[in-house]
């Protein structure tokens, strides 16, 4: 089993987000995160984390890159320290007590019976656990993760047209 | 100012990109385009089918026989939804295609309006790309970039989709650049729909094209019992003769997929016809022994593989193929070449020696020598065999320099295992997607493209009767097919498949049809019926000599089954014979 996480972008084209989406559905690749937003330069970046995939990771990213919408695909390392994050807006009952904050996510009040909680998805689920065993936690939504790879590993875009290593384009 | 509608830049454009015809059926959100059309009726060719889905297969079968990009347009709604099947049958087949859709006005959109369907979301996962234009003076970009995204890598199917008012809108016609659309989400680098170099992949399987083809010569060279495969891929980078010049310099067999069967001549010693489910005795028995599989332009499907941890077994695999998700979709890959075969191809016959293979030759020969005959007795009197009436007609194609379309079931294998030497995009088949109903429309725009092509369509009489409307365009159009019907009462496919899976329960599979003699009447089209072996030349020879179109009623043996067969979840060197086969 393979695990992987990568950062397409895409054109923010009508249809775009679909038929990258599509392609995810329609190959079965199992996705535990996914998040999307739009970038500096007007291209939407989208964040994927896969679960345990059968199919070669060389293939899922081909896969993606088969898309005409998507212009490029970053790996993202799963093995090694990830820079991953997430937010999680949590409805609290009452006072969530000292805050470990060292493993459980950065903890902000957001005004009366809400806090956000920031930090890696690990560290998200150890403080929602947190707030649930002090049992003060009424609801939580969380938004995915996004990613800021430290070195991109694996980035892959298409070649330009009439680039020498693929040789003549055909007549 | 200069100006034009929408409707009359997609006309322009379509004309900037050499297209001379199209096949469609017009409908109310398409009528400013048709409109546009009659103004145009000197340059552009409508050809008027009787349903959307004959359109799309039109469109596809033009683009196969000509090796340019079919053209078929369809009104919005139950118009555009119609051409589903079809876009989906060239996508599975990489054929290069446009549809054009009407659509309800941009006013409209998303409110239910009459005849309105999201064709774009309805056929994202069938066609590579899709586009609505929501600006008349976005024509000329879109269509021109529609057309290169269904050539490029892997060839397939776009859908541009039209509003009605965008259609009629008027705006400036400007000069043609090169490129009309910018920013990078758009620039050429991205539109490939393909990477086109394996350098781009770092998989343990994918390495940069150079130094794979290097390796797949170097264990070519060592190779003691190699084989090809070859596929559509062959065909689509018209590199025919390469492989050709390719298997006689390193001594090698070839098989060939069934789209891949005008890739290499039957009739060449070294062709070991098509492997797979209803292959070849000796090309299944090849691939088991080899010890060096080459893929060309193929993807390894799973009715030509068996099971896949069974597929050739004792055998290093490389592939070359211009679509880097077909590497390794179905079979391990040891090796993969991820670019253009115009390319790869050429550098890999290049680098390699004079290669002989005597012992490996040897075995295949006397495999060749003790294999099953055919499994149909060929009896000259007596009722009409179906095996026989095939063969009859594979006999005319291959001989005459024909063009074949095919349908999908019994009728279709035993073409494949009969047809003779064929130019290429000569053989057209609904490989993937196996859509019945294909071969009348499909052979509809092959004789369209190919006009002084002697055109056959062959057919079974359960998939004939999902597309039997288009004797009328044939009629209309005048268009000199040769129609065959392999008429057994039964959808013959699925009948063998329940006698040998489901103990003979033949459930839903006795189909009834119309008089096919009357019903070539009806259409003004000129009908024979044969249904004795005695019989069968000479009627063949009435047919093709009756120079415009004509209806072949054959009747045939409604229980004859196609061997060998390797069944599902089995092997290829599990194979069955016909019973008579093994008896005799």
């Amino acid at each position: 089993m393979n695990r992987l996480a990568v950062l397409a972008t895409l054109s923010d084209a009508p249809g775009a987000l679909e038929r990258a989406l599509s392609l995810l559905r329609r190959r079965a690749l199992p996705i535990e995160s996914l998040s999307v937003s739009h970038t500096v330069q007007g291209s939407l970046e989208l964040s994927v984390r896969f679960g345990a995939l059968t199919t070669p990771v060389a293939r899922v990213e081909a896969e993606l890159l088969s898309v005409v919408d998507v212009m490029g695909v970053r790996r993202i390392a799963t093995d090694g320290p990830s820079e991953a994050r997430e937010l999680a807006l949590a409805q609290i009952t009452g006072d969530v007590g000292p805050w470990p904050e060292a493993d459980h996510g950065h903890l902000t009040p957001r005004g009366a019976g809400a806090v956000e909680l920031t930090g890696s998805p690990n560290e998200i689920d150890r403080g929602l656990r947190l707030m649930s065993d002090r049992d003060v936690l009424a609801a939580a939504v969380r938004t995915g993760e996004i990613f800021l790879p430290e070195v991109p590993t694996g980035h892959r875009s298409r070649p330009p047209e009439g680039d020498e290593s693929h040789g003549p384009a055909r007549p | 100012m200069n100006s034009a509608t929408g409707a009359d830049l997609v006309c322009d454009a379509l004309l900037r990109e050499r297209v001379s015809v199209l096949f469609g059926h017009p409908g109310g959100a398409i009528l400013p385009f048709y409109d546009a059309l009659h103004r145009r009726s000197a340059e552009l060719r409508h050809v008027l089918c009787r349903h959307e889905q004959g359109a799309a297969h039109a469109a596809d079968g033009y683009a196969r026989a000509s090796g340019e990009v079919g053209v078929c347009v369809a009104t919005s709604g139950p118009g555009a939804t119609n051409l589903v099947t079809g876009l989906a049958t060239a996508l599975m087949d990489s054929v290069p295609m446009v549809a054009i859709t009407g659509q309800v006005p941009r006013g409209v959109l998303g409110t239910f309006a009459f005849q309105e369907t999201d064709i774009l979301g309805v056929t994202t996962s069938v066609t590579k790309h899709g586009f609505l234009v929501r600006d008349a003076a976005d024509v000329p970009a879109v269509v021109e970039e529609a057309f290169r995204i269904a050539r490029s890598g892997r060839p397939g199917p776009v859908v541009v989709d039209l509003p009605k008012d965008v259609q009629a809108e008027r705006t400036e016609r400007l000069d043609w650049p090169a490129r009309v659309l910018d920013g990078s989400a758009r620039d050429g680098s991205a539109r490939d729909g393909s990477a086109r170099d394996g350098s781009a992949l770092d998989g343990s399987a994918l390495e940069g094209s150079g130094a794979a083809i290097a390796r797949a010569a170097a264990w070519l060279e060592r190779a003691e019992r190699p084989v090809v495969l070859a596929g559509r891929g062959v065909v689509v980078a018209r590199q025919e003769r390469t492989l050709a010049r390719f298997v006689e310099l390193a001594d090698l067999p070839v098989t060939t997929s069934l789209l891949g069967l005008d890739a290499f001549p039957a009739s060449d010693g070294r062709s070991l016809g098509m492997p797979g489910m209803h292959g070849t005795e000796r090309a299944n028995r090849a691939i088991q022994a080899a010890d060096l599989i080459v893929g060309l332009g193929v993807r390894f499907d799973d009715r030509i593989i068996g099971r896949p941890d069974g597929f050739a077994p004792d055998a290093r695999i490389v592939h070359f193929d211009i679509d880097p998700t077909a590497i390794g979709r179905t079979v391990r890959v040891d090796l993969a070449v991820v670019a253009d075969l115009a390319d790869s191809l050429p550098t890999l016959l290049a680098s390699l020696q004079d290669q002989h293979r005597h012992g490996w030759w040897e075995r295949i020969r006397r495999w060749e020598r003790d294999a099953a005959p055919p499994s149909d007795p060929a009896l000259q009197t007596g009722p009409l065999g179906a095996r026989a009436a095939v063969r009859a007609v594979a006999r005319r194609v291959s001989g005459g320099g024909g063009i074949v379309a095919s349908d999908v079931g019994q009728h279709q294998m035993w073409l494949a295992q009969e047809l003779g030497d064929l130019e290429a995009r000569s053989h057209l088949t609904s490989g993937g997607l196996g859509t019945m109903g294909y071969a009348l429309p499909a052979a509809i725009g092959a004789a369209v493209a190919r006009p002084n092509r002697p055109v056959w369509a062959v057919a079974g009489d359960g998939g004939f009767q999902m597309n039997l409307q288009e004797l009328a365009t044939v009629a209309q159009e005048e268009i000199p097919l040769r129609i065959a019907v392999i008429d057994n009462g039964y959808l013959g496919m699925v009948r063998q498949w329940q006698e040998r899976f489901y103990e003979g329960r033949y459930s839903a599979s006795r189909i009834s049809g119309p008089d096919l003699v009357g019903l070539g009447a009806a259409y003004g089209i000129r009908a024979l019926q044969v249904d004795r072996a005695e019989n069968l030349e000479a009627t063949l020879d009435r047919a093709v000599a009756t120079g415009g179109p004509v209806l072949i009623a054959m009747r045939v043996d409604p229980e004859e089954n196609v061997y060998p067969m390797v069944p599902t979840g089995a092997a290829l060197h599990e194979m069955v014979m016909a019973p008579e086969a093994v008896a005799g």
